[in-house]
């Protein structure tokens, strides 16, 4: 016997619940159903049952674009992680009061809304102001061009939107590790500069495979980094989506992409789950 | 062979008669500071080879310093570490030939038991089967007969604890280096571990260090204990000569129970408890018996003499009984009391 038993934890689980239920699976399921309708240029959609909207999504350009997400939401973890890893690994050696300083430094960064640091990237890699300038001053660039919307711009933004994310959900087990097992390396023969491939990144490869899909779920879902710094080329998925349900009014449209992009990436998901849980044995 | 009871000066003497080894481990004025903060203020040491040696001292007085300085794995201010005649602080720690087992083992949560002990074998490109046979052979050694494939974690404390001692011999290492390996252990597996360690080290003839605060670990396995206190060698033999030849108030103190005696215009001495008896009557120190309690075959007495309270012991049934309260005199044959510098 634990103790008399409380309703409390269940009351507030079974509420939690209710509200994913009436918030997410209710409109999943609206989604899925609308998928099936007919669009109607006049009033967003005709109920019916058409496979016709998913046809579409086989017409090459969908088909690119899909991939293209998943490449740059793929991409952009990635290089997230492989970014955010090192400094995470940095800071944790650093004083007290130097890692309280980056930590709060993280969670301002966190507390600026994607279109503010949109607009700022914009700003730093336009033409007439930013970075473009400073090489031109320099000497670096003779006739300087708007370094932005391009794939390497929406890139840089991707990357900036989820750097103190990652930092921050890493840091707590990167603090507190073992210091003693990189140093067992060392007097094993591990030349100090490679200890951070032959046992950091082993150590942490859970944690950093998590992380990493974590991120890439997240991106694949941001909206305003692809429409502010990306061409119409790099658009991902989810511009795309929104672009046919609001701006050409096809709902059944949109919510097919939807649902395909949720099939995609839930299997890519348990691909990798499966990849690692493999690895791990 | 016992001539090393007498101490360290004594002990270079009988190395130099036999002739044939140089001490194989040899620092000399040896500083390292933290900031401000002086970790260890000169010290200088020879341990012979095929020594096993402890480290033994409370927290914050540079044992583990100087065994990191040994392994490399911080730098010292200046003087001198020679390892076989070769000078170590100009190798970095990656090439000195060392096996160090650390208080938290520091096993690689990612490989198994076996690709552990295999790590440095590997990384210095030995065949895969000549290590596998390494790796079973070493299993061997430390009970661990045919557990390679086992995750670390999945293994018991003193079962890691022999896989992390494995991995550290593996390369063969020059000396080797153990940093309160055992602090971690119930009291049983501890004494367990103590003789394994003990009996392997006798039959690799490997030179030890082993940091230590535990008194009874240091007088259990070392060949010699060298007492450190703030940064400073304080005494080094023997375990019985620091037992009963203190060279400084704080190794007679610190290693056993010890009755300090001042004493007008002279040396105080240190008596231990066991050598002192006591009767009903006779000249000498009298006292009244303050407590009692028999600790299995031992009896132990706390005895106020004047504004002191000495500490007597016996194997119970050895000699006459009082009951708490009796006064009673204190006696030593000269022999027991060892005269401490003043």
């Amino acid at each position: 016997m634990i103790g008399p038993r409380t309703y409390g934890p269940r009351l507030i689980g079974g509420l939690a619940f209710g509200v994913l239920a009436v918030f997410f699976v209710i409109p999943l399921i609206f989604m899925i159903v609308v998928s099936f309708y007919q669009p109607d240029p006049m009033g967003f959609y005709k109920v019916d049952f058409v496979w016709e909207n998913y046809g579409k999504f086989f017409s090459s350009f969908y088909y690119t674009v899909s991939f293209r997400s998943l490449y740059s939401a793929a991409l952009g973890a990635v290089l997230v992680v492989a970014l955010a890893f090192p400094l995470v690994l940095f800071v944790s050696d650093l004083s007290r009061r130097m890692q309280l300083f980056w930590i709060i430094l993280l969670l301002s960064l966190m507390c600026l809304s994607e279109v503010i640091i949109g607009f700022a990237w914009l700003i730093l890699m336009s033409e007439s102001a930013g970075l473009p300038r400073l090489l031109e001053w320099v000497g670096l660039w003779k006739n300087p061009r708007s370094l932005s919307p391009s794939f390497g711009a929406m890139m840089i933004g991707l990357v900036f939107l989820g750097f103190s994310i990652v930092s921050l959900i890493l840091y707590p087990s990167v603090s507190r590790r073992d210091r003693n097992i990189e140093e067992a390396a060392v007097t094993l023969g591990t030349p100090p500069a490679l200890v951070f491939y032959k046992i950091l990144i082993p150590t942490f490869r859970t944690s950093l495979v998590s992380v990493t899909l974590t991120m890439f779920v997240y991106l694949l879902g941001v909206f305003v980094m692809p429409t502010m710094l990306g061409r119409p080329k790099d658009w991902t998925m989810t511009v795309i989506i929104s672009d046919k349900a609001l701006g050409d009014a096809n709902l059944p449209l949109g919510a097919a992409l939807a649902v395909v992009m949720l099939i995609v990436t839930v299997l890519v998901l348990i691909v990798s789950a499966l990849l690692t849980r493999r690895r791990a044995t | 062979m016992h001539n090393r009871m007498i101490g360290g000066g004594a002990l270079r003497l009988a190395t130099a008669i036999k002739g044939a080894k140089m001490a194989e481990l040899t620092i000399t004025n040896l500083r390292k500071s933290f900031g401000t903060f002086e970790a260890l203020k000169d010290i200088s040491i020879a341990v012979e080879d095929g020594e096993f040696i402890c480290l033994l001292g409370g927290s914050g007085c540079g044992k583990t310093t100087l065994l990191r300085l040994i392994a490399g794995l911080e730098t010292h201010n200046s003087g001198d570490i020679l390892l076989g005649g070769q000078d170590l602080t100009q190798i970095p720690c990656h090439k000195r030939n060392i096996g160090m087992v650390f208080q938290s083992l520091a096993l690689f949560p990612h490989l198994n038991v076996g690709d552990n002990i295999a790590y440095g074998m590997r990384l210095r490109g030995t065949p895969a089967k000549e290590a596998d046979t390494e790796v079973a052979r070493l299993l061997d050694m430390v009970g661990l007969t045919g557990l390679g494939k086992r995750a670390a974690s999945a293994l018991s404390g003193g079962q890691r604890q022999r896989v992390a001692i494995a991995r550290a011999l593996a390369l063969q290492p020059q000396i080797f280096l153990m940093d309160e390996p055992f602090s971690a252990l119930d009291a049983a597996l501890r004494d367990q571990m103590q003789e394994e360690v003990k009996r392997i080290q006798r039959n690799l003839g490997v030179t030890t260090v082993f940091v230590t605060h535990d008194q009874r670990e240091a007088m259990a396995l070392a060949d010699r204990i060298v007492v450190m206190n703030g940064g400073m060698i304080e005494q080094a033999g023997a375990p019985d000569v620091l037992y009963s030849r203190p060279a400084t108030r704080f190794v007679a103190t610190f290693i056993g129970i010890n009755n300090i005696l001042e004493r007008d215009g002279q040396r105080p001495i240190a008596v231990r408890p066991e050598a002192i008896t006591l009767d009903t009557k006779g000249d000498g120190l009298t006292g009244q018996i303050l407590r009692q309690r028999r600790l299995g075959a031992l009896l132990e007495r706390e005895i106020k003499v004047g504004g002191q309270t000495l500490h007597q012991s016996e194997i119970a049934g050895n000699g006459p009984s009082f009951e708490d309260g009796a006064t009673v005199t204190l006696s030593w044959s000269d022999d027991k009391a060892w005269a401490l510098p003043a």
